[in-house]
Order: C-alpha cells, then sequence, then structure tokens
C-alpha cells in the first residue's frame, strides 16, 4: 500500500503541475463564478438555474479532467522513460498502475473540491443556508470521475494518449446516454445480430447516469438510501475491474 | 493523428447535444425511480464478478498446465 | 548462494513489422556473473545490450531461455529487490529535488521508513551530490542528473547493481569519482554489472567482461584472456622515404608515417630480419618497445 501511495503522490505532484489542469479548472470556475449574472430571473428558478448550470459543470469538468489526466499519465511515463527506474523496483505492475489512477483521481477530486466549495458558497448567498444535498450530490460526482479515470488509465496501456482519451470520451458519451439511448436501440433493433450487438454494447458501458444526482439537487428531490449504496458499490465494482483488466495488460506489456 | 481525434470528439459532442440538453430532464433525472437503472447495475456488478472469476480461473489452469510440462 | 546473475539460451526476437521477418536482438545468451566482481558488458550500438538489461528486469519477455537474478526467476519481485538499475540516461520528473527522487526511490525498494531521509542523503552524498540535495532536477546539469540516477540506483542497498552507461555524461572528475565509488561498491560486496563504451574504464575495473555482436557473445572471460596474447614490437625509427617504405613493405611490417617520426609495428619474430634492413638503409631507431593488444583492439577486432 506504501508503494501505491507513493506512485499516487507523485502522479498528483505531476498532474497538479499540468496546464490543462489549471485551463480546465479555471473556465469551470469561471462559468460558475458568472452564473451570479443569472440573477435577472426571479429567486426560485434562479436557484435552480445556478444548481443546474453549476453542478453540470462539476460533472463535465471533472469528466474531462480525468480524461485529460487520466489518458496521458502511463504513457507519459512511458515515453519519457520516467517509468524504468520505478518498475525497476519491487513495485508490481499492477500496484503502478492502481498508483496513477489514485493519482489522476485525487488531483481531479482537488479540481472537483475547489469548484464545489465555490458552488456551495454561491448557494449559501443565495438560499441564506447551507445545501446538505450538496456533499453527497458532489460525491457521487466524484465516483463518475473515478470510473472515467479507471477507464482512461485501462485504455492508456494499449493505446496513445489521444487515441485513449477519444475512445474515453466516447465511452463517456455513450455511457451517460446508454439506459435511454441504447436500451431503446435494443428494443427497435429488427435483426438478431444487430440486437445481440446492441446487446453486448448496452451491457459493456458503464451506467454513468446513476451518479448524477443534479436533478435531485435542483428540486429538492429524496433519494432512497438504498439505491445510492446500490450505486457507490457499482462505481467502485466498475473502477475496480477495469482497472484490474488494464493492470492485467499492463503486466504483460514491453516498455 | 491529433487532428482526426479532436474531429472525432467534436462530432461525438455535438451529437450527443440532446443528453445534455436534457429534453425530458424529469424522465431522465429521476434514475433512482427507475427499475431499469437498478436492474442494469445489479446485472453488471454480476456480470463483472463471474468476468473475474472466469479470468482467475483461467489463468489458473494456463499457469497449471504450463507448469506440467515443465515438469514433464 | 546462487550466482547473482546467470542467463541461459536468453533468446529475444521482435516482431518489426506484419510482413517484415522478425529480427533476432539476442540469440541464446548464456552469462554466467559471479558474486562480487565488476562485470563488463560491451558491444557495438544495436549489439544488444540493452535488450539484456531489459531482460532481466522483466521490461521484456524474453522469446526463449530464462534468466535469474540469485537464483529467483527475473518475473519475480523478489529478484527485483536485489537490484539497483541505473537506466542509460536517467529521466527524473523535473520539479523534484535529489532528495525526493531519493525518498521516493527508497520507499519504493523498501526501505525502513525511519531511516528514509538519512539514507537518501548518504547516498546523494556518495555521488557527490551535497551542494545539490535541495535543487530541484530541472536546474541540474545532465552530469548531475546522470549521479542523482547513481545515487538512486544505490539506495535501496542493492546486492546487485545493473548500470547501464554510468559515466554518460560525466566530467573526467566525475568518471573518477564513478571509478572509485564502483571499486568501493565491490569492495562492499556487491556484484555490478556495467554496460559501458568507455573501454579504458571497464578495462580498468572490471574482473570479467562479456563482448557482444548482433545479439551473439563473441567472447567472455578476464579483460586478459579477451586480449589477443600475442604482443607486437614497435619500432619508433625517423621519416623515411619512398625507395626506403618499399623496401620494408616485403617484410610484413605495418608502417604508421607521422610528420616526425615512422611507427614499425612488426611480429615479434621478424625482428632481427627487420633491423637488418634498416641498417641497410640507415634507418635509426629511436625506440623499441612491446606492446600488447589493448581492450579496445580486442573489442574492435571481435566486434567491428
Amino acid at each position: 500500500m506504501t508503494k501505491i501511495w507513493t506512485i499516487a503522490k507523485m502522479s498528483l505532484l505531476e498532474n497538479s503541475r499540468k496546464q490543462v489542469f489549471h485551463v480546465l479548472c479555471l473556465l469551470m470556475l469561471t462559468v460558475i463564478a458568472g452564473s451570479v449574472l443569472l440573477s435577472i430571473f426571479t429567486d426560485g428558478t434562479k436557484l435552480k438555474i445556478l444548481k443546474d448550470l453549476c453542478m453540470t459543470c462539476i460533472l463535465f469538468g471533472g469528466a474531462v479532467l480525468a480524461i485529460a489526466l487520466g489518458s496521458t499519465g502511463i504513457p507519459n511515463d512511458v515515453e519519457q522513460r520516467t517509468l524504468y527506474p520505478i518498475i525497476a523496483r519491487p513495485v508490481g505492475r499492477a500496484q503502478y498502475v492502481v498508483g496513477k489512477f489514485l493519482g489522476t483521481l485525487l488531483t481531479v477530486s482537488m479540481g472537483v473540491l475547489v469548484m464545489a466549495t465555490v458552488f456551495g458558497v454561491l448557494v449559501y448567498s443565495f438560499q441564506h443556508g447551507f445545501d446538505k444535498f450538496l456533499p453527497l450530490a458532489t460525491l457521487f460526482a466524484l465516483m463518475e470521475v473515478a470510473v472515467i479515470a479507471a477507464l482512461a488509465t485501462a485504455i492508456s496501456t494499449i493505446a496513445t494518449p489521444a487515441v485513449s482519451a477519444v475512445v474515453t470520451f466516447l465511452v463517456y458519451i455513450c455511457g451517460t446516454i446508454k439506459i435511454g439511448y441504447f436500451g431503446g436501440l435494443i428494443e427497435q433493433a429488427t435483426s438478431g445480430a444487430a440486437k445481440a450487438v446492441y446487446s453486448v454494447v448496452y451491457h459493456a458501458l458503464p451506467n454513468l447516469e446513476c451518479f448524477n444526482l443534479k436533478t435531485a439537487l435542483v428540486h429538492s428531490d429524496k433519494v432512497p438510501i438504498a439505491y445510492l449504496v446500490q450505486v457507490a458499490l457499482y462505481g467502485l465494482c466498475y473502477a475496480a475491474f477495469v482497472l484490474f483488466l488494464g493492470s492485467l495488460n499492463f503486466a504483460r506489456k514491453e516498455v | 493523428m491529433k487532428r482526426i481525434c479532436c474531429l472525432i470528439t467534436m462530432i461525438t459532442a455535438a451529437l450527443a447535444c440532446p443528453a445534455w440538453a436534457h429534453d425530458e430532464t424529469e424522465e431522465l433525472g429521476h434514475h433512482w425511480a427507475d427499475a431499469v437503472y437498478t436492474h442494469e447495475i445489479r446485472l453488471q456488478i454480476v456480470a463483472m464478478a463471474v468476468a473475474v472469476f472466469v479470468l482467475l480461473l483461467g489463468s489458473m489452469i494456463v499457469r497449471r498446465l504450463k507448469s506440467g510440462r515443465t515438469t514433464q | 548462494m546462487s550466482q547473482p546473475l546467470l542467463t541461459e539460451n536468453l533468446t529475444k526476437t521482435y516482431q518489426l513489422g506484419k510482413k517484415k521477418l522478425p529480427k533476432t536482438a539476442l540469440d541464446s545468451l548464456n552469462i554466467e556473473v559471479p558474486e562480487g566482481i565488476i562485470f563488463g558488458f560491451l558491444g557495438p550500438n544495436g549489439a544488444g545490450k540493452t535488450t539484456t538489461i531489459k531482460l532481466m528486469l522483466d521490461f521484456v519477455q524474453p522469446t526463449s531461455g530464462s534468466a535469474t537474478i540469485f537464483g529467483h526467476p527475473t518475473t519475480a519481485s523478489s529478484a527485483r529487490s536485489l537490484i539497483g538499475y541505473l537506466p542509460e540516461q536517467p529521466y527524473f520528473h523535473k520539479f523534484l529535488k535529489p532528495i525526493e527522487v531519493l525518498s521516493m526511490h527508497a520507499v519504493l525498494a523498501g526501505v525502513d521508513r525511519r531511516e528514509i531521509r538519512k539514507r537518501a542523503i548518504s547516498c546523494l552524498e556518495r555521488a557527490g551530490l551535497s551542494d545539490y540535495i535541495e535543487t530541484p532536477i530541472a536546474k541540474l546539469s545532465k552530469g548531475l542528473t546522470q549521479r542523482v540516477g547513481i545515487a538512486q540506483a544505490i539506495v535501496g542497498d542493492p546486492k546487485l547493481l545493473i548500470l547501464d552507461e554510468p559515466a554518460s555524461g560525466l566530467d573526467p572528475i566525475g568518471r573518477h569519482q564513478m571509478r572509485d565509488l564502483l571499486l568501493d561498491l565491490k569492495n562492499e560486496g556487491k556484484t555490478i554489472f556495467l554496460s559501458s563504451h568507455l573501454l579504458s574504464e571497464v578495462e580498468s575495473i572490471c574482473d570479467k567482461v562479456a563482448v557482444l555482436k548482433k545479439g551473439k557473445m563473441v567472447a567472455m572471460g578476464a579483460p586478459d584472456s579477451v586480449r589477443s596474447s600475442s604482443s607486437h614490437v614497435v619500432i619508433h625509427t625517423s621519416p623515411i622515404d619512398q625507395d626506403m617504405l618499399e623496401r620494408l613493405r616485403f617484410l610484413n611490417v605495418s608502417i604508421n608515417r607521422q610528420s616526425d617520426c615512422t611507427v614499425l609495428t612488426i611480429d615479434p619474430k621478424a625482428i632481427y630480419e627487420v633491423m637488418r634492413a634498416m641498417e641497410e638503409i640507415h634507418l635509426p631507431v629511436y625506440k623499441i618497445d612491446t606492446q600488447r593488444e589493448s581492450l579496445e583492439e580486442a573489442f574492435l577486432r571481435l566486434a567491428a
């Protein structure tokens, strides 16, 4: 565990110095801060739009950060040869992959937490009270980030940074519209082969929409705890499974 | 390569606009009330557990076969 | 105790393209490195030295054959816990300081948490980096970065050191210090596997050498046994004209004409005949010496 943590810490230090991290964080913070301008609306709608916009920023910004950082971590180490002295140590390749993933997750979490803090302050100033659901919604946004970062890290063990970023982005989009879109495609498919292909894609894609608690935050809905526990467990399982596959591939990769 | 990747990303993002727009916000947002989501989550957890089991079992069998060959 | 390093018919082929034939980078390599020695691994560029090192560290898998480190297969993590490795051109994150790099590697090498800082500082001092402990890598020169690489290789107190071009980028003083450090490490009982192009360095410190050519080992043994046992007689004489040159050519003499003198290299058996011929054409003898093949000459003979 100490070795994984050491690799994660290095990855965090490396990622937090990347320009893409600073630019995306600043961009998202600008959008969040700019949502104050929406004060032209009436009080109730203004708060709803603020919550909707800020949560979308956190979800989308977190995902893009996870893709940008997750898909470059391992290939950069291979290309710059900073990997060699590390894996020449008694460190398993799986430990290295998990360490890189944790480093990415920690970096994105830092960015997401800063966004969530600014969002929380804005909500507090608008509704003159703290929104108790906000930390939970942020936590589930971080779980979505964890799944995407795991996907990006795993894909980056087989592809170049550009290709893994695009593939992860595609999976992210498809995972977000999975139930509504791919579910409909299976129902509409007439041939057996098409149905089988859609079904495989449907069940392999991550169900990312379930981490999105934006509607509950905006409308102050109650979400059953049993459901949240299931989703949290699902997020952990999916991220662990994807990392397992990535580690399996990286263990045999010639560097 | 980078240009092609950027192009694919932009096209995908444009195609996915309906997802961001959330035309049917109420229906899409309240996933906790939709049994399809819960069912899919459970199914995927079971499928992943089975896949891990099969992979581990497969690698164990391959290792045994390899060590058997070496001994012979 | 098992050999620090042992390879048996170690072979590696690379498939460079679907339509191209596979390229053999290493062909049935058999190496035995006894404990407590400095082993020099020589070969021209593309001979397969780095591939061998990559196979030892499990960076790539062998096509056939095997390698063990102190009896452990190279795939086992236990093998890597006994190794300290210096890559050909060590790369570290530029934002880190040498002390941070070494602390990280000490953790990865399994050094006791309470000892990490002390060990890191002591290794940096041994590598001659006492004044640069807190300087970011980005501000260090190539030679100093190389020293950080050397320090990180020894931070885990390994039994076997695999050093790929350790003197690369070092100035003459740095090379001298490196040679002293390697000899100190050898005296501490460490085994050193040294891949280098600096043949004079290898000749002066290595107990055993192996020469690799196009993936095949062409010679292995003590530097003395690798060099040709036959020696030559070298005669320095005055500059010679064309007639004299023709006369000497018949005697199987290698002639090197320089601005102020001529150097004749001859077989010891032909010395009386050559001396007689020199007397006849009134050539003076400035200096006469015997010369044995250097490791560099042996390397050129074996690997060129």
